[in-house]
């Protein structure tokens, strides 16, 4: 049926009224902005609008770095909490949206839009990206970034080996500085991860921090020059790397501050003997730590470094071994010149139930000790930062009672022996300053540690020892323990600090 | 030849209020540190200094005369701090006693910190707003700073997009 027109009178009512919607409604829409143009207005008598967007891109950025500490990156298709302090109002956003670095902090695991938003929003500032490879990730948006990236994580945790060409990763990156590639899937070992020859097309003049994980490197690869700080972990799963190989590597790094070696070695690789050593002048630490003795002292033999170098030196072969092997090598070196066994002191035992680990600390002249069958063969004392951790062996108590404990400073244990053995060690520990006793049995332990020394003050009353478990949250060096008691499940750690040292034995 | 470490300095605020502080804590200030390193003779007229009041002066002096002989940061330090990404929002036991106070007070050390280019003073005064600020909403950083909302429409839709793939934290 067809319809008819509405009658003139009518239309011209209708029209009338749309005209007055609009109207209305572009006034509401001026009044609203005047409103919040006025809102805004209110906001600059505030304290907080007083300070220069310099000052609040400062404050921005400690809450920005923040933020990325709590962030999973595994958390896939999340991204962390984009800045709040940047939803707060129009300033403040203007503020945290004109300072790029505050966007600079890249994950390949945000989602296509976000990344693409902080990459817009970090402009040219340098970036920090992290890749976690996926045979599902998509990281087309390094090869593009990579010219002002100045620090690249690569994490790969799938079975199969990366990309063995990486493509994204050829192109010149002239400002990385940090490089980090870890493929540590020590779960597969049917193939692994190699980086490659092409890596950013040779050019990477900045960088000077390198850590490598589970993949195979090629000695001649041009992530190795000018380094000043080198970790290799677990690179013997490639079944390439050789005492040579590693070797010279070093002798391509004479600027080296800090390596650490750990597992690289293949266990029948030797290291070349009667060779010119590599000279590290600059070191600071060197840590080596495995399963194969001989290659990791073979590699050792084959250092000179400042005998103000700090040397940790772990081996997971009976301790024993190690120090007598350990003992000949600083022997053979004292001619050198190298730090001898009678440069360093005990800084840390600990103890487990089969092995002993070792830290050995060369500077600042300290002593070692040894398995407890060899702890005979050292002098141990000094006025060095002692810890001392027990566990709960039956070699407890002949320690004990063997340490010279008027140098320990800081003493943890979860064993059970009896209180009269504590005692008597506090008796002798005379400059101790922290305690932790962990287990059911901690506050019995504690509480007559206290009633032994009879304090010559009251500070030291059950009463203040509990006193102490309150201020717990403030000390960040008391270890929390688990401790029973009238029915809670859990109390913080008892914790004697900072006062033993006045007690009279 | 440097100063001797007693050489005693006046400055003057822009409340009139005067101070006669010793050199070197004066020092920490690196604005001051520069401007009597350009002074060749010794003058008796205090320093003028116009935007810092008394009342906060007498704030910035007892952090400097806390912190007096340590060793002022390098421009290579804060680099090496910022390329590490280690900037960690952790006060000193002594600087959080000093910083507990009103939020105006807490502005104006931070403003004069910055004017005066005392770097260690700032930071301490900006790790506490950022200590203020973590782990609030939008609105209850709002409401700690008696700031009110003043976005757009259009503003206020961008914010929500962003907020849609954000982790839960």
């Amino acid at each position: 049926m067809p319809t008819t027109p509405p009658h003139p009178i009518l239309t011209q009512h209708f029209n009338n009224s749309r005209t007055a919607l609009a109207k209305i409604d572009e006034e509401v829409a001026a009044l609203r902005e005047s409103i919040r143009a006025l809102l805004a207005f209110r906001n600059t008598f505030t304290p907080a609008y007083r300070l220069p967007p310099e000052v609040l891109t400062h404050i921005f950025s400690y809450i920005q770095q923040a933020t990325l500490h709590f962030y999973d990156p595994s958390s896939r298709n999340k991204a962390p909490r984009c800045l709040r302090a940047s939803q707060v109002s129009q300033h403040w956003r203007n503020v945290a949206l004109g300072s790029p670095g505050l966007w600079s902090c890249i994950y390949n695991t945000y989602p296509k839009c976000i990344l693409e938003m902080w990459l817009e929003r970090s402009k040219c500032a340098p970036l920090s990206v992290e890749l976690l490879l996926t045979s599902s990730s998509d990281v087309s948006f390094v090869s593009s970034s990579l010219f002002r990236t100045r620090s690249l994580t690569v994490r790969h945790r799938e079975s199969t080996p990366w990309n063995a060409d990486l493509p994204d990763l050829a192109f010149p990156a002239p400002l990385l500085e940090s490089l980090v590639l870890d493929a540590d899937h020590r779960w597969s070992s049917r193939s692994v991860s190699v980086i490659p020859d092409n890596i950013f097309a040779g050019i990477v003049p900045a960088l000077r921090h390198l850590e490598v994980a589970g993949c195979a490197v090629n000695p001649n690869s041009c992530i190795f020059a000018d380094l000043t700080s080198l970790i290799l972990k677990n690179s013997n799963l490639s079944g390439e790397l050789t005492s040579t190989d590693l070797l010279g590597i070093l002798r391509r790094l004479p600027r080296l501050i800090s390596l650490v070696l750990s597992g690289v070695l293949r266990s029948d690789s030797l290291a070349p003997l009667n060779v010119e050593k590599i000279a590290l002048s600059s070191l600071q630490s060197l840590s080596i730590s495995g399963s194969a003795l001989d290659q990791d002292l073979g590699i050792l033999s084959n250092l000179s470094f400042p005998a103000t170098a700090t040397l940790d030196f772990h081996s997971f072969t009976r301790s024993g071994d190690v120090v007598t092997a350990l003992s000949d090598f600083l022997s053979a070196n004292k001619a050198a010149r190298q730090p001898s066994l009678d440069d360093i002191l005990v800084d840390r035992i600990h103890l487990e139930h089969f092995h002993t680990t070792i830290s050995l600390h060369m500077n600042v002249g300290c002593k070692e000790p040894g398995h407890i069958t060899d702890l005979m063969k050292f002098q141990l004392g000094g006025p060095w930062h002692h810890t001392l951790e027990l566990p709960d062996t039956p070699e407890a108590e002949t320690i004990i009672s063997y340490l010279p404990l008027d140098a320990l400073r800081s003493f943890e244990t979860n064993f059970v022996l009896g209180v009269g053995i504590w005692t008597n060690a506090f008796r002798r520990a005379t400059v101790l300053k922290e305690v932790a006793v962990v287990g059911y049995r901690a506050e019995s332990i504690l509480e007559a540690i206290v009633d032994d020394f009879k304090p010559e003050d009251q500070l030291w009353t059950n009463r203040r020892i509990r006193r102490l478990q309150g201020e717990r949250e403030r000390r960040e060096r008391v270890v929390a323990a688990g401790v029973r008691k009238k029915g809670r499940r859990k109390r913080p750690g008892l914790s004697l600090s900072y006062g033993i040292r006045s007690y009279q034995a | 030849m440097a100063a001797p470490a007693t050489q005693q300095i006046k400055i003057r605020c822009n409340d009139e209020k005067e101070f006669t502080v010793d050199r070197d804590v004066l020092e920490r200030s690196v604005l001051i540190k520069n401007m009597l390193e350009d002074v060749t003779e010794q003058q008796d007229a205090p320093i003028p200094l116009p935007n810092v009041s008394g009342p906060v002066m007498a704030k910035v002096l007892e952090y400097c005369t806390h912190h007096r002989g340590e060793p002022l940061p390098s421009a290579d330090t804060e680099q090496s701090q910022d390329e590490t990404r280690k900037r960690t929002t952790d006060i000193s036991e002594w600087d959080q006693k000093f910083i507990t106070v009103d939020q105006e007070m807490l502005f104006e050390i931070i403003l004069a910190a910055n004017y005066l280019d005392i770097k260690s003073l700032l930071d301490v005064g900006c790790k506490t707003v950022a200590n203020m600020i973590k782990g609030k909403t939008p609105e209850e950083i709002r409401k700690l700073f008696n700031i009110v909302n003043d976005f757009t429409p259009e503003e206020e839709a961008q914010i929500k997009k962003e907020n849609e793939w954000a982790e839960d934290r």
